[in-house]
């Protein structure tokens, strides 16, 4: 644990120094707000529309199965990496893990979620 | 070789995978819209996974799939096929009663059927988990499972609701059970549970962030459970989502959360003086969980909500017995587990009785006490066995309630738990009051208007549930002995291994 103390240290300075010239910014900055300078800040131009725009719900589907099939290299890159190691047992797990996981893919693909219409 | 050898000690989850994975793909390339062909099918499938599970009752403790020098995650022992034949014997009934609320609430769909099995997949491999993060995979199996099946009515606006409370508290429970791991191995360099348990014999440098991430696991194990006060979600949850459903999520979760944490408790927490530190914390949760369960029970006037309710105090009566077990009370094993198997049965035939009753376009009113005024005169079996349910969850004999009750109670008792104990009972006395009231609505109402008949009166599949679930009951009311018996046989082999 002492260890890790010296580390707090640094972040106790780094609070401050951000501290102290927040309050020196705020203290001895000139100040002269009007209207234009209150709005919103879009690369100069007056702002076009609202922030928040609706997204379509298609791509909530197109999100879902991204991360599954994020996850599945997630899984396959130690496991390549320590390979030969974990032998056959290891290799027939894998094989299960995919064959599952591309029945999967034949489901979603029958169900009709890949289709952009 | 060795793959094959793993998967034939663990042949209940192949055989549920295999079935999940085949009815997803006949959901995808069979046509048809009548899906009871998908509930006989699931029904096969659970009652080979059952016999297999039997089966492995006898078979030596395996320790599977693990890497070379590395602990093994799954460990197949007669405690983990007992405890998923009694998660394979919920869903089969909860199974049964779904074809005719899937008709009345027009929530047909093949993966519903599907998701059920991949939810008792994760309950079995909770079960057999031989480290922590196994632990936590099964629970999150299981729970996807449950979170999706939970909101399955999409129409349902209660149905939404329930789904989105139970993903969203359920996510932030898991962040406390992974956090909890994180802690525990960040003090003990392992999650492995024989691991844990030889780290536990030296004293441990680390020891409150040990016991802090053994709090947190409890918070997370806690929520599942849904102990007082990590309860929040539950009445909600339980009135939205489908009331076969309902059933499962009350009886599977909840055994699957307690099994794992009898094994978590006995293997790697045995006689550690950091575990000793966190009994007081499992004791204030299992007070407060009866206490508050069945006093909010009373109020109730839906009885999807009282159920939930109750479900919350049995958690509690649950606890006490996990309390014995961390004093070192061995017998407070198999006791958890019969509580379990008596518990799955009359939770579940109340449900089901509550799935006869429900109509088609009642909504939640036809949930209200009110509503099943006279209903013991309209449908006398139907009366008997929603008397013999109400009994037994009371704990009264000559039901498995009682047994289940006494077993925990004697235990703790043996385990100098007195002050739970006397809870406990102060809890039965209550909960009697408003499972009796059932019962007078049944009997003793009179009828102002007796309403249009129920829908579900000729369903074969629902009989059939609600048969074995009585059968279930007052076996174990009568025959206690040899569950028990058998309970204690796969504890020890909890400890051998």
């Amino acid at each position: 644990m002492a260890n890790y103390g010296t580390i707090f240290v640094l972040f106790l300075i780094a609070a401050m120094i951000a501290l102290i010239l927040w309050t020196l910014a705020s203290v001895l900055g000139p100040k002269a707000p009007n209207p234009r300078k209150e709005r919103p800040f879009e690369c100069g131009n007056p702002p076009l529309g609202p922030v928040v725009r609706r997204v379509s719900v298609k791509f909530y589907i197109v999100a879902l199965l991204f991360i599954v099939f994020d996850i599945e290299t997630v899984f396959l890159y130690p496991w390549a990496v320590i390979f030969s190691e974990l032998g056959w047992l290891g290799f027939w797990t894998m094989v299960t893990f995919v064959a599952i996981l591309g029945l999967g893919l034949v489901y979603v693909w029958k169900k009709g979620a890949l289709d952009w219409a | 070789m060795q793959y094959l050898n793993a998967l034939t000690a663990i042949l209940p989850v192949v055989v549920l995978l295999g079935t999940a994975v085949i009815l997803l793909m006949l959901e995808v390339f069979s046509l048809g819209k009548d899906r009871i062909w998908a509930a006989n099918f699931s029904l096969v499938g659970l009652a080979v996974a059952f016999y297999f599970a039997m089966k492995g009752l006898g078979a030596e403790p395996q320790a599977l799939f693990a890497g070379p020098g590395k602990s093994a995650p799954i460990i197949a022992d007669a405690f983990g096929n007992l405890a998923a034949a009694v998660m394979l014997a919920g869903a089969f009934v909860a199974v049964l009663l779904s074809p005719e609320y899937i008709k009345n609430a027009r929530c047909s769909s093949g993966e519903y059927y599907a998701l059920i099995l991949f939810s008792v997949v994760g309950m079995i491999v909770m079960a057999m988990a031989g480290d922590l993060i196994t632990f936590f995979l099964g629970l999150e199996v299981m729970s996807i499972g449950v979170y999706v099946l939970t909101g399955i009515r999409r129409n349902d606006l209660r149905a939404s609701e329930a789904a989105l409370k139970y993903l969203l508290m359920g996510a932030f429970a898991t962040g406390f059970l992974l956090m909890g791991i994180a802690f525990i191995y960040g003090a003990t360099g392992t999650v492995a549970l024989p691991e844990l348990a030889r780290q536990m014999v030296a004293p441990v440098g680390g020891a409150p962030i040990l016991v802090t991430g053994l709090v947190l696991l409890l918070v997370g194990v806690a929520f599942k459970v849904a102990a007082v006060p990590f309860h929040l979600w539950a009445p909600d949850v339980y009135e939205g989502a489908p009331t076969p459903i309902t059933g499962f999520m009350a009886v599977g979760v909840k055994a699957a959360a307690f099994v794992a944490l009898v094994r978590i408790v006995a293997v790697g927490f045995a006689n550690s003086e950091e575990s000793a530190v966190v009994i007081p914390f499992i004791s204030v949760i299992a007070y407060l969980t009866i206490i508050v369960g069945n006093l909010l029970a009373i109020v109730q006037r839906n009885v999807k909500r009282m159920l939930a309710y109750s479900s919350v105090s049995h958690a509690g009566y649950a606890l006490i017995g996990v309390v014995a077990l961390a004093r070192g009370e061995e017998s407070a094993g198999a006791a958890v587990l019969f509580y379990l198997t008596a518990y799955t049965f009359m939770t579940l035939g109340a449900f089901g009785v509550l799935v006869f009753l429900e109509r088609k376009e009642g909504g939640a009113e036809s949930e209200r006490f009110g509503a099943f005024a006279g209903m013991g005169y309209r449908h006398p079996a139907l009366g008997v066995a929603m008397s013999v349910f109400m009994v037994a969850l009371a704990g009264m004999p000559p039901t498995g309630g009682f047994f289940g009750k006494l077993y925990i109670f004697s235990s703790a008792i043996n385990a100098g738990e007195m002050g739970l104990v006397f809870a406990g009972i102060l809890g039965s006395i209550i909960s009697v009051y408003y499972y009796l009231r059932v019962i007078v609505s049944f009997y003793m109402v009179d009828v102002p208007d007796a309403g249009p008949l129920p829908t579900a009166t000729r369903s074969r599949h629902l009989t059939a549930g609600l048969i074995i679930a009585t059968a279930g009951v007052l076996t174990l009311g009568i025959f206690p002995n040899q569950w028990i018996e058998l309970g204690k046989l796969a504890f020890k082999s909890l400890q051998l291994g």
